[in-house]
């Protein structure tokens, strides 16, 4: 009896693994255009793409800290994440678009936005052409990186959402560069 | 919740598992239209029963009342303890049939 | 409801229940007992007792337990409890809510309040065992409504017979009959209980968390009506419940029957079967049923006609159950709203104003006079809508007041004071989120009213005032603002003790002349104490300075009078909401900034020959006061050359003034204040956002953060010529430029 409910149970999990199709498991990706690269963030973590309007200054804030915009009445900071790569200021032209984002955990999430070139696709990834941590070298931080997607023709990094625009970092950073802008 | 059904030609045995209250009586209800609808003799089963409130007692109350109204039987069997108790508390313990032998 | 949700619902209404049961017993502490307080109390733990079982918190059910059985007592009039059982129970609540607090935390017990429980229960075991000895001579007055004499035409059953058809919601508000059914087994025997079905609808058509079923219940019990009636206490509202004692009236089940909604044939065979009637006394109900199908007498003539109650009680139990119904009329007039659902609308309607302001915009670009107008006619409503949502957002002020009789009793106790408070306007409202925040300050100013304006029973003897003091709390609307008076009458503030203590400190220089005013401010100055003895209560390290500087970071000004001898009274005027402000708009190169409109003195003209120094500073001379500048440009590193004219707006803070010197003014709005990301808290002087009708973003700017950034490079504090004293703002609440 004992032994029959046993394998039953794992023929089950052997069914259930057979089930998972590639398909249903690919996972989706947004591609887009940031300083003449391509890079790529997991739709989950995006709430909305919204077309690039002026933005209003902070005074005092470190040249990734763009500034805010006004989101249907919220005011959402935005994030020029190619200067936080320290790669100069995103150039805003015809397709430069916001892509907001969800960051933070558990039930402390705020929306952010980020400025990006040109927003690609929306593109399937099967897992087995999804690498976590690359061992090989990219242009940006190693924690910034979630993934490298292959894409068949390219590679393309996924990036870290919750590292590459922490809060807590961003924060630390903007304080520093406050204290600095205001005693000279 | 969790109801295990089995069919026969002219019979359903439904087997009732965890508890049955004012939580899930909604998802129960759906398994129950469905069994119902299939228009069979039907057999609750209640050892899986680990709780039952007012609202679970009164959805099961609702099936054998429709099973009836369909010209068919709807049996309750294997009360445990926690069954027993409120069903014997408004007096409804009748409606167990006992003389099936637990197995 | 999720599991978690219902965890909320229940933390709070148990908050709110052991609020209502401190009230109870504060006022059978000092009016005596009366029913409706111990009732109050009674039902507090009861139902606290009831929802803590749903969850599975023993700690609490068993504890409420042992309350409950003493309240119980207390309310059948066999044990009376002194002064001493009633502090007692306020101890129990706060155990109680230590326990709830753990609920709501996750905590598991500490032995610290395994230890307070046990001793709890010990002592209230004691205090019953006390009283039992101390009533063996008088008996308790039995009570004339429970008191049920056996008509002479009775039935012959002598059960009680109990019918229930409850509102079709108790499920889903969590309650279950069958708790009741147990609950009622320890009051007696349940003979029977008759599920009656006719109602339930097939599985397709049923909503399964409604109730369909009814209940007869034929029950023997030496319990009371009342008792009985406690039982369903909670499920009563909506539901129809009927009580027939034993030996009832055939006519009583003649009403019976015509109360619930199944036919009479039916409901004669459900009393039947349950053995509420014999057959022949059905006959006889069914006949007088057939009889007398109208002109139905109402319930009080009937039990006066049947003799079961004197005329008298029935028209103080009908007088009592019209209160209780008025209140149940004005309690399911209003909504519990999830705060985060009223923030959301504001939130849409900040959006909508804004939105109407933009059409407004592209309207007068139209030059169509009908567009103008119907765009001017949805500003007008949208203005209304918005002041209606933030209506709905105020609550009355009572809310934080609520607290306070348990703290001046606590306190007068300790400080061996005899203290009453007053408490008057507490219905007047204000936005929620000011309420929270309001009570920290509040809390300290009545522990300093307690601590130091307060006289000792006899030195007010001495001193010919009455032996017990008083401290007033009042709150009344003026002017769009609320006002909140805390008053007493103690020994008011000794000028030159406050003097000498301020000299001592080094906050005021020797010698300096400084007028009554200036001397009384001095309280609100850092570090500032006057107590002999520092005690445990108020001379904690802060001071009135922090219920300043709390009361002026909600946007709220503090005032204080004083008479030595005779009391002081510290008067608080708070905005009525922080969701929206009165905004001056000011301009620097192409960006738009926000100045609190209230902190707004005046506006002039930057003269020419103000030299502004290096990082935006410079003092000008305003009528012969210098007045320290800052540069917004400057300040904030805005890039470019400033124009040729420029204009001053001097703000005032604390006393202390200081001019922005910006590029342009663009007038006064109103802001629906949106709060910056974190991100931007270290962002000197600014403290929020706001939306303009072009949909663009304005800075808010904190003017208390700019002033005391001023300050601490300015350190010319106290200096003779200053203008910086506190108290030196005559000229506040003065001309507002527009």
């Amino acid at each position: 009896m004992t032994m029959s409910t046993k394998s039953n149970s794992r023929s089950m999990m052997n069914s259930a693994r057979r089930e998972r199709t590639p398909e249903a498991e690919a996972k989706q990706y947004l591609t887009f255009m940031l300083g003449g690269d391509t890079y790529a963030i997991a739709i989950g973590k995006i709430r909305e793409i919204v077309e690039f309007h002026t933005l209003t200054l902070i005074p005092l804030m470190p040249s990734f800290l763009r500034g805010v915009t006004n989101l249907r009445g919220a005011v959402i900071p935005v994030v020029d994440l190619q200067s936080r790569f320290g790669n100069g200021m995103t150039e805003i032209g015809r397709r430069t678009c916001i892509v907001i984002v969800e960051v933070g955990t558990g039930e402390e999430t705020f929306p952010l936005g980020v400025i990006v070139n040109a927003v690609n696709e929306v593109v399937p990834v099967d897992p087995s052409k999804i690498e976590t941590r690359p061992a090989f070298g990219t242009k940006i931080r190693a924690d910034f990186v979630e993934s490298l997607l292959n894409l068949g023709d390219r590679f393309v990094i996924a990036l870290d959402v919750q590292q590459s625009l922490s809060i807590t970092e961003m924060s630390e950073l903007a304080s520093r560069w406050v204290d600095r802008e205001s005693s000279t | 919740m969790e109801i295990n059904v089995t069919k026969s030609h002219d019979h359903v045995v439904a087997r009732l598992r965890g508890p049955l209250e004012i939580s899930n009586v909604g998802l129960a209800r759906e398994r129950f239209v469905q069994i119902l609808e299939s228009g069979k003799d039907i057999t609750l089963d209640f050892a899986g029963i680990t709780e039952i409130d007012t609202a679970g007692i009164q959805m099961v109350l609702a099936v054998h009342a429709d099973s009836l109204r369909q010209g068919k039987f709807c049996r309750f069997v294997h009360p445990v303890p926690e069954v027993m108790e409120p069903f014997r508390l408004l007096r409804l313990d009748g409606l167990f049939d006992q003389s099936i032998a637990t197995t | 409801m999720t599991m978690e949700s219902a965890k909320i619902a229940f933390v709070q209404e148990a908050r709110e229940l052991l609020g209502e049961m401190e009230n109870a017993l504060l006022r059978m502490e000092s009016d005596g007992l009366d029913d409706e307080s111990i009732h109050a109390v009674f039902r507090a733990a009861h139902t606290i007792k009831g929802s803590s079982g749903l969850f599975g918190q023993d700690e609490i059910v068993s504890f409420t337990h042992v309350l409950e059985t003493i309240l119980d007592e207390i309310r059948s009039g066999k044990f009376v409890p002194d002064s001493s059982t009633i502090s007692l129970f306020l101890e129990c609540g706060d155990h109680l809510g230590s326990l709830v607090g753990n609920f709501e935390q996750n905590l598991s017990l500490s032995a610290e309040q395994a230890q307070d429980g046990s001793s709890l229960v010990q002592k209230l075991q004691g205090a019953r065992r006390n009283a039992e000895r101390s009533l063996v001579v008088p008996t308790p007055p039995e009570s004339p409504v429970e008191e049920i004499t056996r008509p002479v035409d009775g039935v012959a059953n002598d059960a009680w017979h109990i019918s229930l058809r409850l509102a079709t919601d108790v499920l889903k508000s969590g309650m279950d009959p069958l708790s009741f059914f147990r609950y009622m087994a320890t009051l007696g025997r349940i003979v029977q209980i008759d599920v009656i079905d006719d109602l339930l609808p097939p599985p397709a058509k049923m909503d399964p968390e409604n109730l369909y079923l009814g209940f007869e219940i034929q029950f023997i019990s030496e319990a009371t009506r009342k008792d009985i009636e406690g039982v369903f206490e909670f499920v009563a509202e909506g539901s129809t419940i009927r009580i027939l004692p034993p030996h009832s009236k055939i006519e009583t089940y003649l009403d019976l029957i015509r109360s619930l909604p199944e036919s009479p044939n039916r409901l004669g065979e459900i009393l039947l079967s349950c053995g509420a009637l014999t057959d022949s006394e059905l006959a006889l109900v069914l006949r007088m049923q057939e009889n007398t199908a109208t002109g139905k007498p109402p319930l009080g003539e009937m039990l006066v006609k049947e003799h079961f109650v004197p005329p008298v009680v029935v028209a103080a139990a009908l007088q009592k159950q019209k209160v209780s119904r008025e209140k149940t009329i004005q309690e399911s007039r209003s909504v519990k709203v999830d705060v985060a659902k009223l923030d959301h609308l504001i939130d849409l309607v900040g959006e909508l104003v804004i939105a109407a302001a933009g059409a407004k915009i592209a309207a007068d670009r139209e030059k169509s006079a009908p567009v103008e107008e119907a765009v001017g006619m949805v500003s007008k409503l949208v203005e209304e809508i918005r002041d209606a949502a933030l209506g709905v957002r105020m609550v009355p002020i009572g809310e934080v007041f609520q607290r306070f009789p348990r703290l001046v009793r606590d306190l007068s106790m300790e400080l061996g004071k005899r203290v009453e408070l007053d408490i008057q306007g507490a219905e007047t409202e204000l936005d929620k989120s000011m309420v929270e925040r309001l009570a920290e300050p509040l809390t300290h100013m009545v522990r300093n009213s307690l601590d130091h304006g307060m006289e000792l029973e006899s030195t007010r003897l001495a001193a010919g005032k009455p032996a017990q003091g008083t401290i007033r709390f009042n709150a009344y609307h003026d002017t769009g603002s609320i006002v909140i008076e805390v008053a007493d009458d103690g020994a008011g503030i000794h000028r030159q003790r406050v003097l000498e203590r301020a000299i001592e400190r080094g906050i005021v220089p020797h010698n300096h002349n400084l007028s009554d005013r200036e001397i009384l401010n001095l309280i609100f100055e850092p570090g500032f104490s006057t107590s002999q003895t520092v005690t445990n209560l108020s001379g904690r390290g802060v001071g009135m300075d922090v219920v300043k500087r709390s009361i002026e970071s909600l946007r709220g000004e503090i005032e204080i009078e004083s008479e030595e001898g005779v009391g002081t009274e510290i008067r608080l005027r708070m905005p009525l909401t922080l969701a929206i402000i009165d905004g001056f708009m000011v301009a620097v190169e192409d960006r738009s900034f926000v100045v609190p409109l209230d902190l707004v003195i005046e506006c002039a003209d930057l003269p020419r020959e103000v030299a502004i120094r290096e990082q935006g500073r410079g003092i000008a001379n305003l009528r012969g006061e210098p007045l320290p500048l800052v540069r917004l440009r400057e300040l904030f590193h805005i890039p470019g050359q400033a124009p040729a004219r420029e204009n001053i707006v001097v703000v005032e803070y604390g006393g202390k003034r200081l001019g922005l010197v910006v590029e342009g003014l663009l007038g006064e709005f109103q802001a629906v204040i949106k709060p910056l990301s974190r991100l931007f808290s270290k962002v000197p002087g600014v403290g929020g956002s706001t939306i303009l009708g072009t949909g663009e973003i304005a800075l808010i700017l904190d003017v208390p953060a700019l002033v005391q950034r001023i300050e601490r490079v300015e350190t010319t504090r106290w200096a003779p010529t200053s203008a910086s004293l506190p108290g030196a703002s005559e000229t506040k609440a003065l001309s507002h430029a527009t």
